[in-house]
């Protein structure tokens, strides 16, 4: 059987390099769900906001998506 | 004026209505791809059947769930997603947009408009997978669809809940029988789908053309894949096409849907399943392809009044090879439907067309729901035609034949001669009476064996020029009094005299001049 892995890092994909503050609020949110580290990668298309990876799970906060979400609602 | 800050206001209340949940979902990542085929790992919490969202905007569907990795098909993209691409679980299984505005639509099996027409505002959107109606809640069939097409409704009749096949080799007139039973729904307030399943875009587009310029598509939604799409789209097809009939079934209408054709369903999931590697039966069909049909045509059903009354009617069309029925598919279909419409190649190569065989096709439903008229002359048809023919297959080694003999080989011929149509000639229930009465009098016998046709079509244009009131006095829902019956043969009587006998070519040609109507007035 598999099991739920709970992998010890978590990617962090964000815009631009996050400052202290909000990578200390990262980091807690991170431990919350039994993360250790994080590993950051940049990725300007996303244009702000943060998706956080953790094993199977991942929580779009992006700008791009959000963007997105809106253009469906507004035009469906 | 455009109001540009009421459009605005509303523009913003959209916004605002947008939940914005950047909440979690699972998510995997892709470990294969091949032949449109990706296998995922993650993704433990998938259900069968869910929409999955790749990266790059591609749909795919989740089909095989196993221990470690997840197989699902694309939609599209087949070309574009890459190892390591992540896919999102959406929680739902697929969904078609339906609603009124898709009449008079070309939609994709996901509901995206092909037509280039405006963007479609679904009312609501059902999923495409949906069961089927429960016994409590089904009605009795009780309603003829009428196919306007004299050997159908006369021997096969179609009732609205019914689920009819349409089986015969390539190039008999298959699809011709279904869109001239959707230009026969003009007025009758049916609403049309026309599934095309992995059809060339060539006859596809013929088939719109006709619809669009005989006024169909005004009632008429076609759903459709063509050849060059994708497994996975022609799989979904009619699934899709059954969701937007069953949004107007269950809003109390009454739908006719035909899945053209069935053979090409099951070549394109026999595909999909092998290529996810799910093991063979049968000509390499996997086990589950009787599920794949039965599931789809019990859709099609007449709801209980309670439940609004409205229904289904299926034509599902099966392509056979060389006229073998009893081949994989069709034998399933064959058992699943109500019925079918055995059509045959010699017979549509020697010009009988529709190319119905009457021996082979039966309707197991819709004779309950044939009109009484009909049913009360076309009652002895099928009997008569099946003894002409055994006969004439006797016959063609004798030579000196009894005058009696004769006369029943000629009679068998003139009824077969009658029940030829051309197509897109759809006859009224009430044309249909007055030639099945025609027909099967004695006035036949006057008439010249080939000149049949032209007499039936010459003697219908005569009946509503000259007595359209014989028409309008028919009760196509009550018995045929003597009455009518003499009052009909006469006027065919007439007609006879004028069209068929010796000067029949002078007055062919003023067939509505006054030496007609004075001539027919006068009996
Ligand atoms: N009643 C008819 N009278 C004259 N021609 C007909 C009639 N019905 C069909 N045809 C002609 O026969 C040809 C084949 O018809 P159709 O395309 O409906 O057959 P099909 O069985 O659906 O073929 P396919 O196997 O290619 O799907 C068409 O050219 C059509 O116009
Ligand atoms: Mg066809």
């Amino acid at each position: 059987m598999t099991t739920k892995r709970c992998p010890a890092r978590a990617r962090i994909i964000v815009a631009r390099k996050p400052d202290a503050e909000t990578e200390s609020q990262i980091l807690e949110f991170i431990h919350s769900r039994g993360c250790e580290t994080a590993v950051y990668e940049i990725d300007e298309s996303i244009l702000g906001g943060i998706i956080i990876h953790i094993g199977d799970t991942v929580f779009d906060g992006s700008v791009k998506t959000r963007l997105e979400k809106i253009k469906h609602g507004v035009i469906a | 004026m455009i109001d540009v800050k009421a459009i605005g206001k509303s523009i913003v209340v959209k916004i605002n209505a947008v939940q914005d949940v950047s909440a979690e979902r699972a998510c995997g990542t892709i470990l294969y791809s091949g032949d449109g085929i990706i296998k995922i790992s993650g993704l433990q919490d998938v259900k069968y059947n869910e929409l999955l969202e790749v990266q790059g905007g591609y749909r795919a569907l989740a089909l095989n769930l196993e221990q470690d990795c997840v197989g699902a098909v694309l939609f599209s993209g087949e070309d574009k997603v890459r190892l390591g691409d992540l896919v999102y679980s959406t929680g739902q299984t697929v969904q078609m947009p339906v609603g009124e505005m898709f009449l008079g639509r070309i939609v994709s099996p996901l509901g995206e408009p092909l037509d280039g027409l405006a963007e479609i505002k679904p009312a609501e959107y059902r999923p495409v997978e949906f069961p089927a109606p429960a016994i409590m809640d089904r009605g009795k069939v009780n309603k003829p669809l009428q196919t306007g097409i004299l050997a159908i409704d006369s021997m096969i009749p179609i009732g609205r809940g019914q689920r009819e096949l349409i089986i015969g080799d390539r190039q008999t007139g298959k699809s011709a029988i279904a869109i001239d039973t959707i230009l026969n729904q003009k007025g009758e307030n049916v609403i049309c789908i026309y599934v095309a399943i992995g059809q060339k875009a060539s006859s596809l587009a013929k088939t719109i053309n006709t619809l669009r310029s005989s006024g169909a598509m005004e009632y008429t939604c076609v759903v459709c894949s063509t050849a060059d799409d994708d497994a996975p789209l022609q799989y979904l097809a009619p699934y899709s096409g059954c969701a937007l009939a069953e949004y107007f079934m269950y809003a109390g209408k009454d739908v006719l849907i035909i899945y053209d054709d069935l053979s090409k369903h099951a070549v394109a999931y026999r595909t999909m399943s092998l290529l996810l590697k799910r093991p063979a039966g049968r000509e390499a069909y996997p086990g589950d392809v009787f599920y794949l049909h039965s599931r789809l045509l019990e859709r099609a059903a007449k709801l209980s009044e309670e439940k609004g009354g409205g229904s289904i009617t299926a034509l599902p069309i099966v392509e056979t090879l060389a006229g073998d029925i009893s081949a994989y598919i069709p034998t399933n279909v064959i058992s699943i439907t109500d019925g079918q419409i055995y059509l045959e190649s010699e017979l549509f190569n020697s010009g009988v067309r529709p190319a119905v065989n009457v021996g082979l096709s039966v309707s197991r439903v819709g004779g309950s729901a044939q009109r009484t008229a009909i049913r009360q002359i076309a009652g002895q048809l099928r009997i008569n035609l099946a003894q002409y023919r055994e006969l004439a297959i006797f016959m063609q080694f004798g030579s000196d034949l009894d005058s009696q003999t004769q006369k029943i080989l000629s009679r068998g011929a003139k009824i077969t001669d009658t029940l030829k149509q051309r197509q897109y000639l759809n006859y009224s229930v009430r044309e249909m009476i007055v030639l099945l009465i025609v027909s099967q009098s004695e006035l036949v016998d006057q008439i010249p064996e080939k000149k049949i046709t032209s007499y039936n079509e010459g003697l219908l244009d005569y009946i509503h020029a000259n007595h359209e009131d014989i028409l309008s006095e028919l009760d196509p829902d009550a018995k045929i009094t003597d009455d009518i019956r003499n009052k009909i043969l006469s006027v065919a009587e007439d007609y006879i005299n004028c069209s068929v006998g010796d000067h029949a070519e002078s007055l062919n040609g003023n067939l509505e001049g006054e030496e007609l109507e004075n001539s027919s007035f006068a009996q």
